[in-house]
């Protein structure tokens, strides 16, 4: 016996939780095919970013509260994420590159920069004392928008991170479309060598990479803060979905946005009926993302959803 | 010519230097690698001040247990394999603490009795994952460690306790309640109650208060989906409708199964006959909460819980605070028999470490205090002596958390729960003890009523 009812609403509070939280791993997943195309680095240590980013947000929101606040968090976390990022390049991955590492080289040393920063994050709360976990919405408070059928209900913090997704997909739109920096992001992106003959200087175009991706990881770090609770393991544990939706992307700009939120809502809405009419445990839901990165990477390796060739293709 | 012979002889005479110095590291080094026994009063003694600072964080072997012919080695390391990361960052540091300091108590009281010995706590982080218990497990039994403390997680218990029974060395769990852990005639030992008393416990307690039918949103691992089972088959048993939605913890996002959780309650109908029992740690426990309290169904129905849900990081929130107040929150929580023991415990633990000790606190100092009571008595560092008068032992202890009789699981016998609520008092929100639950005649006493 089937309730339509509950059916109805459910499905109704997944779409929002699926858009939001899709929102969240689209944004994380354009941060790191950014970094991916510009400078061929499959940055395991970019969901550290989003983990520094949401602890830098907490800060500032329990420092200044209300809507003041809420600004001050989202612009500290987008500042953290662009610098922890940058640095983690000038540090690490840069001179490594100048030495001629391949990509598997830096794949491993994105390993260690990350682990390098999940654990100092643990020392430092460590030796200072300081809560683990933070909570953003013990400081700023997420308040319900409003209800649907008692079941659904739509917050601030859906609000936030479905704007943020339309807002960054549209700067990045604009910036690739129309900016000097942008058009030599994308012809370092489709061929270094190209690029650097023409004259584009790849040493700017790389930092100004970085420090986009961090930026856009600290933004999503924030929104997922403050949705979440976080700890020193949070961006860590998404990483399995930030890289599924760029492969699902095929690592192209919009791809990445864009699955991201397929992603997100086919996690929410497939383990919503597959537990209503099938029973099957919501336990399983992990495994959508699993599934959906396997079939891709078998039967798509270029990924589903190659948005920017044909977006972009005209106005070059 | 000059300046290329200078640098010859300068190599030279460095080679010669570094050969001087390997052939005599070599020579200091040989005894100590052939003969252990002799090595081993310098290697006690080297470590003189180890008994002040209980953790000695890297020089495991400097201190293995090469017992003297049939007594006491001069220091006896105890194993404590603690999780202080992972799902237990916040409240394992506290918990290690609590054995620590029963440590250090133990050899205030050997010094001032004069004895040879003292104990030593090597602490490793097994955070909260069963295979890095393992690992720990593993090298505190090369090391030769006979008795440990920890882990704190069912998952990790269950995970060594196949290494426990094989190189006979005890493992005496300060947290771990789980099914999954509860094995007759092993070498694990469990000083908090375990689940097959409190899973039965809940459900008669909620059936009792005229609920019906259960939603029951747990954790998918050792603990979580344990109790669930043993609360929903008590449930049914009794007359009851119970659903089930199990969650991964480590999950970045848990919207999808609290939307489930809605539906179900939902489907139930919502009314007074429905409760929801959740089951989960920090992280996902804030996350369910603080979600569940923006979701109208939500909040028209009681909400219950076991131990694991007092914890202090849900009522830091005011908005959780709020909802668990609204939702007439009613948890469950090892009784802690307060007695003399009980206070000095509090008192030495505050003064110790500047702030109050949580509930499994208690626990990993009863844990400590009978692992080094046990060798005492055993009169040898020697697992299977160990073991064989622990639970002797146990039963003529009285510590923080009262008497430990043991089942014939190695599991704490005496089972009665506190039953709390959360409640705002001078304008902070604070866990409330409103009742008792007594195992033994499978009653509730309510302390205002």
């Amino acid at each position: 016996m089937v309730d339509w009812g509950i059916i109805l609403y459910g499905t109704i509070s997944s779409l929002f939780d699926g858009l939001m939280v899709g929102s969240l791993y689209g944004l994380m997943a354009l941060g790191l095919t950014l970094i991916f195309r510009v400078t061929r680095i499959a940055n395991f240590a970019y969901a550290e970013y989003i983990t520094y980013a949401a602890y830098a947000a907490y800060a500032a929101a329990a420092a200044l509260g209300g809507v003041v606040g809420a600004v001050a968090a989202a612009v500290t976390a987008t500042v953290v994420g662009a610098l922890v990022s940058l640095l983690s390049d000038e540090a690490a991955f840069k001179p490594l590159w100048l030495r001629g590492a391949d990509s598997l080289t830096l794949l491993v040393a994105s390993m260690g920069v990350g682990f390098i920063l999940r654990y100092s994050l643990l020392g430092v709360t460590a030796l200072g004392n300081l809560p683990v976990q933070v909570n953003i919405q013990s400081v700023l408070s997420n308040n319900v928008l409003f209800t649907v059928g008692g079941l659904a209900s739509f917050q601030y913090a859906h609000a936030a991170a479905i704007l943020s997704a339309v807002v960054v997909a549209s700067l990045m739109h604009w910036l690739f479309t129309r900016t000097r920096i942008g058009k030599a992001m994308r012809a370092t992106a489709s061929n270094p060598t190209l690029a650097r003959i023409s004259g584009i200087n790849v040493y700017a175009v790389r930092r100004v990479t970085w420090l986009l991706a961090g930026a856009i990881g600290g933004l999503a770090g924030f929104l997922y803060g403050y949705y979440n609770p976080v700890n020193p393991e949070s961006g860590w544990q998404t990483l399995l979905w930030i890289f599924a939706a760029a492969i699902m992307g095929g690592f192209t700009f919009y791809g990445a946005l864009v699955s991201g939120i397929i992603l997100g809502l086919a996690e929410a809405l497939i383990g919503f009926y597959l537990y209503q009419f099938f029973g099957i445990s919501t336990a399983y839901s992990p495994v959508i993302a699993l599934l959906a990165l396997v079939l891709v990477l078998l039967f798509r390796p270029e990924g589903v959803i190659r948005l920017e060739a044909h977006a972009l293709r005209r106005r070059v | 010519m000059a300046s290329r012979a200078a640098v010859a002889g300068a190599v030279i005479a460095l080679i010669v230097v570094i050969a001087a110095a390997a052939y005599v590291a070599s020579r200091g080094g040989a005894p100590a690698a052939t003969s252990p026994a002799a090595a081993s009063p310098a290697a006690a003694t080297t470590g003189g001040t180890g008994a002040a600072s209980p953790t000695a964080a890297s020089p495991v072997a400097t201190i293995q247990a090469t017992a003297t012919a049939g007594g006491l080695p001069k220091k006896i390391p105890i194993g404590l394999a603690i999780a202080v990361s992972g799902g237990y960052a916040v409240d394992g540091p506290k918990r290690l603490k609590g054995a620590q300091l029963a440590i250090k108590e133990m050899n205030d009281l050997l010094a001032k009795a004069g004895a040879p010995f003292r104990f030593v706590g090597i602490h490793e982080d097994t955070q909260g994952n069963p295979q890095k218990a393992v690992d720990v497990v593993k090298r505190f039994i090369a090391d030769g460690i006979q008795v440990i403390v920890g882990p704190l997680s069912t998952s990790e218990t269950a995970a060594v306790m196949p290494l426990a029974n094989r190189y006979h060395v005890v493992v005496i769990s300060p947290s771990s309640t789980g099914e999954a852990a509860a094995k007759p005639n092993d070498y694990v030992f469990r000083v908090a109650p375990p689940d097959s008393k409190q899973g039965p416990a809940l459900a008669t307690i909620i059936y009792k208060l005229g609920y019906r039918k259960l939603v029951i949103i747990a954790r998918n691992d050792d603990y979580g989906r344990g109790l669930a089972t043993l609360v929903a088959d008590t449930f049914k048993k009794l007359g009851g409708q119970v659903k089930t939605i199990l969650y991964q913890p480590d999950k970045p996002d848990l919207s999808a199964e609290v939307t489930q959780l809605a539906a179900a309650v939902q489907s139930f109908g919502a009314d007074k006959q429905t409760a929801v029992l959740v089951i989960a740690f920090d992280n996902d426990g804030l996350q369910i909460l603080q979600k569940a309290s923006k979701i109208p169904v939500l909040t028209k129905v009681r909400w219950f819980g076991p131990d694991s849900m007092a914890r202090n990081t849900f009522i830091e929130n005011p908005q959780v605070a709020e909802f668990l107040m609204k939702v007439h929150f009613l948890g469950t929580r090892p009784a802690i028999e307060r007695n003399p023991v009980t206070k000095h415990f509090e008192e030495a633990y505050k003064k110790m470490y500047h702030e109050a000790p949580t509930p499994y606190a208690y626990y990993a100092y009863d844990a400590a205090w009978l692992a080094m009571l046990s060798v005492l008595v055993a009169g040898k560092y020697n697992g299977t002596a160990i073991k064989a008068v622990l639970p002797t032992v146990g039963a003529h202890y009285m510590g923080a958390t009262g008497q430990k009789v043991f089942d014939k699981n190695g599991d704490c016998a005496i089972a009665n729960y506190a039953l709390w609520t959360v409640a705002k008092v001078n304008g902070k929100y604070v866990f409330k003890t409103i009742g008792m639950w007594h195992d033994s005649t499978k009653t509730i006493e309510w302390f205002n009523k």
